[in-house]
């Protein structure tokens, strides 16, 4: 056998491995479709028509905290924190904690809000940097605000989990929109099961969206190629990607925009790890396996309402950041806790969750990229039929349009958000052209996000947000 | 069969399935927008028929006609959107009219249905619009979760003594029903609980107390006083907190000398608790029994026992000022702590 030769059987079994892959992930991913839709129609069925007034004017409902990190946030803090305020909850703390702010966040929250020095008792289980002051609003004495030294996210999260006294802590991010009657949506796992540590909601683009007074008051499709990807990447992956997990083993991602957790077992677990640019995997994880190691609740409950609207990157550059961040923090959490592997003893989450994420979320954008190279390769060596070469690229990058657009009839039968023809049809055409450049990229930055991750980079990268002004309905 | 041939009928299925979703998006959305454009009307003029019922007890003929004339699904819609927020006379007479135009039979139906979807949907209906008296209560078994808590919810709306008894013996079983329905409805039924509940904790302990314990202290009636007395020697560490905080809620004379040896509790929980409960009835005499809470070696039992030491004011703000010098430094850390809270009665009320 010569050298040509040789490649060219390399190539070809190197396809017929990239084939046997895509069958696995399609069949899995078409698996998670259906436990996905048979779970929206249950929770459609149980949440619609459900009396949620109940829940107000309960006083056996839980206590939430809010835990809401600030740094450098003067211009929009008070506007956030009201809306936090406002939401329709009957036991509700808010706990916004600045983080070292170098702007006037802390001086605008105390003319605001009237602030007071206060001097609770409460005890530093959990490290975080220093607390240079505390303070209780006298117009709403449910605010709370925590002013510290510079610590990064997780370290604000930290301080905000000591001092927080709910039964439950919501950590969100400062720029996050949330819909008003959220948390009574969020709490119902809580309620009705006796397994759940954790729940989380889906998170929405806001990108286009009418915003009054901090709330989106009408969804519409973004006009723009990159964010209009990412509003169906968004609904695909929060309305079949972690919904269809809550039947096959229960998830592994809260979004650290808006997630509610048992404090408790926040607590008991060290609260957020700081070490790491995906501590919001990372402490659902934890939670997780502490859940499975003490016999307590373990399970990540996944609630398809949407809860909360974020703005996403409209920027190639941004973009690339943030998805470079993600896959680094995928990688490192799932390093962390690479025991769960294939553990019986963690149940379904380290028989079969753990290593989807490994074998899938991890290593496709590797898959993909061998993939796509072999062909290449493979047609230039004339070693693959072209006619088949293209059919399969049709076939692999048509199935990930079907599953959107599976996922938009989910977005219809069960919550209307997009109510215009216009909007609908935007996001068809988002569905589309998605397969086409925008995939291809995020499997470049996720490649990148693996590159970096090796070389040891714990970098956030910043984010450039344009604020929601522009949407903003005066 | 050949690759290509394979790839290409994938593909065809692919743009089947790609053309039908595509028809069932547009189709839907065509659809409902139709539905809710043919049915503005009609919602709004039963709407006011439904107001008009609540305002002079009675529809009028064309009313009740246009009411029995609607779909089903949009009666249901007009009923269950107003009768929540509608309590007394309003609702009892809107329920009348929910069973004159059929609708409860409808609900009635739905609750005997072999699908748990139907029964989830009738007992729900049941619960709003009132009826069900025959079959709601076996539901309360039922095989489905979500329709078990709607049974607790419609049980909430008939509470007979049985049915209270029923929903006391479910307290325990938080698989089945999860830890809200059965405590709200129960707290909200306040009265007609009290009764059930001392039955039920004068028999049970342990962990099927805990949850009948939460419940009491949400109610804090004095007829639990001597079931909490009881339960606070429970062999239990959770259920002695609960029942110190019932009988801190409650309180006797008898109770003092109760809590005032739970103190010295060997769990941290259930010293904690005691502490809070004394602090809470003012008892000013504990003062001296509270103090050594102070180097207590738990947390919780040191914070919880200053706390209940200001409660107790001059004679525990005496003991925390001695604190203050005591020579465990955890002591007069905590007496630190307690001392510096906002003092006046002035901040008091702001706080």
């Amino acid at each position: 056998m010569d050298v040509g030769q040789f490649v060219e059987l390399v190539l070809v079994r190197l396809e017929t491995a990239i084939l046997v892959y895509f069958l696995l992930v399609n069949g899995w991913y078409l698996l998670l479709l259906v436990s996905a839709g048979y779970e929206m129609r249950e929770y459609v069925l149980l949440a619609r028509g459900r009396a949620r007034w109940r829940l107000m004017g309960s006083r056996a409902a839980p206590s939430i905290s809010m835990l809401a990190p600030a740094y450098n946030e003067a211009a929009t803090i008070s506007e956030s924190v009201r809306g936090l305020l406002a939401l329709y909850y009957p036991n509700l703390e808010v706990v916004v904690v600045n983080d070292g702010s170098r702007d006037e966040t802390v001086q605008v929250l105390m003319d605001t809000f009237d602030l007071a020095p206060i001097h609770p008792i409460y005890q530093k289980r959990i490290r975080s940097k220093d607390i240079v002051g505390l303070y209780r609003s006298r117009l709403h004495p449910n605010l709370v605000v925590v002013d510290k030294v510079n610590g990064g996210k997780a370290d604000a999260l930290n301080a905000g989990l000591n001092l927080a006294t709910g039964d439950l802590v919501c950590a969100i991010d400062a720029d996050t929109l949330i819909e008003a009657d959220s948390l009574q949506r969020m709490v119902g796992p809580f309620l009705h099961r006796n397994d759940v540590v954790a729940a989380g909601g889906t998170i929405r683009i806001a990108n286009g969206s009418i915003v009054e007074n901090g709330r989106v008051t009408q969804a519409r499709a973004p006009r723009a190629l990159i964010p209009g990807c990412q509003v169906v990447e968004y609904l695909r992956a929060f309305l079949f990607g972690r919904l269809g997990w809550n039947r096959l083993g229960g998830n592994l991602i809260i979004s650290g925009a808006f997630g509610l957790f048992d404090r408790q077992a926040m607590m008991t677990a060290g609260g957020y790890e700081h070490d790491t640019v995906g501590e919001d995997m990372e402490i659902a994880l934890r939670l997780r396996r502490a859940g499975y190691e003490t016999k307590g609740p373990h399970q990540i409950a996944f609630v398809p309402d949407p809860v909360a609207w974020t703005e996403a990157p409209e920027s190639r550059r941004v973009l690339g950041r943030q998805r470079d961040r993600w896959h680094r923090g995928l990688a490192d959490v799932l390093w962390r806790h690479r025991g769960v592997m294939f553990n019986p003893r963690y149940g379904t989450m380290g028989m079969v969750v753990y290593p989807y994420f490994v074998i899938v979320e991890l290593m496709a954008p590797i898959v993909e990229f061998i993939g796509l190279l072999g062909l290449v390769l493979g047609l230039a060596m004339g070693a693959i039929n072209l006619p088949f070469a293209i059919l399969f690229f049709l076939v692999a990058y048509g199935l990930g349009a079907v599953m959107t657009l599976m996922t938009l009839v989910m977005e219809e039968m069960s919550f209307q958000r997009y109510d215009t023809f216009t909007d609908r049809a935007l996001l068809v055409l988002w569905a589309l052209l998605e397969n086409v450049g925008y995939r291809q990229l995020t499997v470049f930055w996720r490649l990148q996000g693996i590159w970096k991750y090796l070389r040891g980079s714990k970098s956030w990268g910043a984010m450039e947000r344009k604020g929601f002004a522009a949407a903003v309905k005066k | 069969m050949d690759p290509v041939q394979l790839v290409r009928s994938v593909l065809l299925i692919e743009i089947i399935a790609f053309a039908g979703a595509l028809a069932v998006f547009f189709g839907h959305a065509v659809v409902s927008n139709a539905r809710e454009r043919r049915w503005a009307v009609a919602t709004a003029r039963g709407r006011r028929a439904l107001m008009e019922v609540v305002r002079t007890g009675r529809p009028t003929k064309a009313d009740e006609a246009l009411l029995r004339g609607l779909p089903t699904r949009l009666k249901v819609r007009l009923f269950t959107e107003l009768i929540p927020s509608i309590s007394g006379q309003g609702r009892a007479q809107l329920g009348a009219l929910a069973r004159e135009i059929g609708l409860v039979p409808v609900a009635e139906r739905l609750a005997r249905s072999r699908s748990w979807r139907d029964r989830l949907l009738g007992v729900r209906l049941l619960a709003t619009i009132g009826g069900g008296l025959d079959i709601v209560p076996a539901l309360l078994d039922d095989g489905h979760s979500g329709v078990r808590a709607e049974a607790v919810e419609w049980a909430g709306e008939h509470p007979t003594p049985e049915i209270v008894e029923r929903l006391v013996g479910l307290l325990p079983a938080t698989d089945c029903y999860g830890r809200f329905v059965v405590r709200d409805t129960l707290l909200r039924l306040r009265a007609a609980t009290i009764g059930p509940l001392v039955r039920y904790l004068e028999t049970h302990d342990g962990a099927a107390a805990e949850p009948a314990l939460d419940v009491a202290a949400g109610i804090a009636h004095p007829a639990f006083s001597a079931v909490a007395l009881r339960l606070c020697h429970d062999p239990d560490a959770p259920v002695r907190a609960r029942a110190a905080a019932l009988a801190g809620a409650i309180g006797s004379e008898e109770a003092m000398g109760v809590l005032q040896r739970m103190v010295h509790d060997d769990d941290a929980g259930v010293r904690a608790a005691a502490a809070a409960a004394l602090g809470r009835l003012g008892h000013w005499p504990s003062a001296a029994v509270i103090a050594p809470l102070l180097r207590d070696r738990a947390w919780i039992v040191r914070s919880q026992g200053a706390l209940a030491l200001r409660g107790l004011g001059s004679p525990g703000h005496l003991y925390l000022r001695r604190g203050l010098t005591d020579e465990d430094p955890f002591a007069a850390d905590i007496s630190r702590q307690v001392l510096d809270l906002p003092e006046s009665s002035a901040e008091r009320e702001r706080w």
